[in-house]
């Protein structure tokens, strides 16, 4: 999956050929593209962005979304290729992604939320209008005009009642149909038995007229719905970025040279060319003489394995070395890999609870609220069918489950501002909930408490400069991962030596002559390390070892978090021998030590213990991660494991971690706290309606001062 | 008092209208980003 090397952010050639341009393009001549572009942030990169426009001929338009990270372009495709634009992107210092074009499902969705603010606009205009005939009627002002007034309320409420309130049917329609009862149900009854009640007093001239209350109320309830959505889309939408984070296209050869095709219509048989750090998208045979071959992405392994031609490499290994090219053998879905790539996509459906969570608590309380008024309502009758009728209605109307409807969601829109304020990019808005639980950590070596690339132990200098030299002119062109630790260890002399008869043979090593002397690097695997000797002539000079180095503030945060009485594990994919020398440097217990792992092994332990969190990353510990009751990707091997993942640290650092578990504590308790305010309110409230001190209409203005309150309390305590 | 018998027509006229606007601005899809816009209007055109 790491297919954001930089050749292919530059390669866009892939857009402008037909196989492409049929899946990500729109508009009658096919000359519109959605981008998606990660970094943007504020003002100036929309504004950035979107002069684009003025200074590339041929882009026709550019429009920025900001909230959604996209970009629309509409080119005129004589002059301007899709390639370029993306090119232009880059040059600006962002990471365009090409969408594929937008499904049905989308386009439905977007007319229905433009449905939706149309019947918002339709109910705040009768609801605005209602209450301003009605307020002259409450200081009884109206005088002659009284009827008149009420009247006109009557009619302004028929499209409330009609259109308005009509997703408040089928909502209750619907769920009685499956015998449950939902939020929508009360709403109903609300909506109708007081128009009916209402219409009725009207028509008696009586002064019980409610079309206010309950058109205001109505509108309310809309609004907050309305808003609950755009939450919970900002912060749980996933889908569409996944699409794109697949494996999208790969060199297919030809008898000219190379094309791009889209991954999913490789065929058997098909010759593919890869360069360095590219992922194999199918099960492969080796076509060039040899090639190295990292499989860390699946096993955890640092050190790359050495293929031979006609030997078969699986899909979601990532070449080490220079060009290779292969034979595709076996397609994506059909491997491990594939496998692994889909498993994680099918679970990510299934994933989203919070939100829904908080709609069952506020379903509870209505349902509860509406038993009492319904029960009030029968027992009150035989004493005044007029006042067991209004007393039931303001208590319907009181209600206010907006702790959960609306107190819930703001909490959690806090806790993932903080949340990213720190570097954590939360795509599971569970992950608070979950994390308060957490008892065991769990922690995947590569990438996630060492780095991925090795690392020279010795100190460089402690070799004489001219060796320093020849170690580096022997290296230079090599594609080892042994030569990348020396390059990174010494610093760059200012001119290389020039080597006669450099040979570097996979597995052994690299030798060559300079200055008609034998120079040899020899490479060995150590029990917890790799090491490397250093030969003049056949004769021993140096030993070198490498390790991934392990990264910054990991002692730290696994002290704090022993401290805070969590258990944490670390498990790995590698050998044994290797993760036991970690672990002992870091802490780990015996038990808690977890190696040679492979990625159903690590599931196995993960889902035999009590409330797990993982941090890992790579496709290796996707399924892991997927089990885990908090999966937290380190960075490093983004894409596979974001997929899997419900958060992702954006810094080197693990100190994320310690902020997830704070973040969660408070957010859990702030949630905590608004439903405590909510029942104290709506308890209160319900007393006083039932027992005659608060009409409908009273009803109707405390319940927004009661969403009002709560809204404040959470920012207030989400600010500080 | 009777000049109510005008204005409250017209006003009612006058929510009609801006109603049917707003339900044009939504078809039209002016409404579809409501992020952006906000920023946008806080950067200057360059070279303006």
């Amino acid at each position: 999956m790491q297919n954001s090397n930089a050749l292919e952010k530059i390669d866009f050639s892939f857009l402008d050929q037909p196989e492409f341009r049929k899946s990500f393009t729109s508009g009658p001549e096919s000359n519109c593209i959605r981008f998606y572009v990660s970094g943007i942030r504020c003002s100036k990169c929309v504004r950035k962005l979107e002069n684009l426009s003025t200074t590339v001929p041929g882009l026709k338009q550019l429009r920025v979304e900001l909230g959604k990270n996209l970009a629309y372009a509409e080119v005129n495709p004589e002059i301007l290729n899709f390639s370029d634009l993306a090119k232009k992107i880059v040059e600006l210092g962002f990471n365009p992604i090409p969408l594929s074009e937008p499904s049905q499902e989308i386009a439905a969705q977007k007319l229905e939320d433009r449905n939706e603010l149309i019947r918002l606009g339709v109910a705040a205009a009768c609801a605005g209008n209602i209450m301003t005939f009605s307020f002259a009627t409450y200081f009884g002002e109206a005088g002659a005009f009284y009827s008149i007034f009420s009247w006109l309320s009557f009619i302004l409420y028929l499209p409330v009642v009609t259109y308005v309130a009509w997703p408040f049917y089928v909502g209750a329609w619907t769920s009685l149909r499956q015998k449950s009862l939902s939020i929508d149900f009360p709403m109903a009854v609300a909506s109708l038995a007081g128009f009916v009640f209402s219409t009725i007093e009207l028509l008696r001239g009586k002064h019980d007229i409610y079309f206010d209350s309950l058109s205001g109320f109505l509108f309310l309830i809309l609004v907050s719905r309305w808003a609950q959505k755009r939450v919970q889309r900002r912060f749980l939408r996933r889908e569409e970025i996944e699409d794109t984070l697949r494996l999208q296209r790969v060199r297919v050869l030809n008898s000219t040279g190379w094309n791009w095709l889209p991954t999913d219509s490789l065929k058997i048989g098909d010759r593919i060319l890869l360069y360095r750090s590219e992922t194999l998208p199918a099960q492969v045979e080796l076509e060039t003489s040899y090639a190295r071959v990292g499989m860390s992405w699946l096993s955890g392994e640092i050190k790359p394995k050495t293929f031979l031609q006609g030997s078969t490499v699986p899909a979601g290994a990532r070449l080490d070395s220079s060009e290779a090219t292969f034979v595709v053998k076996g397609l994506l879905k059909d491997s491990n890999f594939g496998r692994i790539i889909q498993e994680v996509q099918k679970f990510n459906l299934t994933n989203n609870r919070i939100v829904s969570r908080a709609d069952k608590w506020a379903q509870w309380l209505l349902v509860s609220v509406f038993l009492c008024a319904l029960v009030f309502l029968f027992s009150y009758w035989s004493t005044s069918s007029e006042e067991a009728i209004r007393r039931s209605l303001a208590l319907i109307i009181l209600a206010c489950p907006c702790a959960m409807a609306f107190g819930v969601p703001l909490a959690l829109i806090f806790s993932l501002r903080k949340a990213q304020q720190r570097g954590l990019i939360i795509r599971n808005a569970n992950v608070f909930e979950n994390a308060k639980s957490i008892q065991t950590i769990f922690f995947d070596k590569t990438g996630t408490l060492t780095d991925s690339d090795l690392t020279l132990i010795e100190d460089p200098t402690s070799v004489s400069k001219i060796y320093q030299k020849i170690i580096l002119s022997l290296e230079n062109e090599s594609t080892h991962p042994i030569a990348f630790a020396f390059r990174k260890a010494i610093p760059n002399t200012d001119s290389l030596l020039s080597v006669e008869q450099l040979r570097e043979t996979p597995g052994i090593g690299i030798s060559g002559y300079i200055y008609g002397r034998l120079y040899e690097l020899r490479g060995e695997v150590g029990d917890s390390s790799i090491g490397c000797t250093f030969f003049e002539d056949k004769k021993l000079l140096f030993k070198f070892t490498f390790e991934a180095a392990i990264r910054p503030d990991c002692q730290m945060i696994l002290t704090e978090l022993r401290r805070r009485n969590y258990r944490v594990a670390l498990i790995s994919g590698d050998r044994k021998e290797t993760v036991e020398s970690l672990g002992k440097k870091l802490g780990f217990k015996d038990e808690d030590i977890f190696s040679e792992m492979d990625p159903d092994k690590k599931l196995f332990v993960i889902s035999r213990t009590q409330n797990p969190m993982m941090i890992g990353d790579g496709v290796n510990d996707s399924l892991a991660l997927m089990k885990a009751s908090v999966s937290v990707a380190s960075s490093g091997g983004v894409e596979a494991a974001l997929k899997s993942s419900d958060v992702y640290l954006t810094e080197p650092s693990l100190r994320g971690v310690l902020d997830l578990l704070d973040i969660s504590k408070d957010s859990i308790g702030l949630i905590r706290q608004n439903l405590l305010i909510s029942v104290g309110y709506n308890l209160l409230g319900g007393v006083l309606a039932l027992s005659g001190y608060i009409n409908p209409f009273v009803a109707a203005v405390l319940m927004p001062i009661s969403s009002g309150f709560i809204l404040f309390i959470t920012w207030w305590r989400g600010h500080s | 008092m009777n000049v109510l018998y005008l204005m409250i027509p017209i006003s009612l006229l006058l929510a009609g209208g801006f109603l049917a606007a707003f339900i044009w601005s939504v078809r039209d899809g002016q409404v579809d980003d409501l992020e952006t816009p906000a920023h946008r209007i806080l950067e200057d055109e360059e070279g303006a």
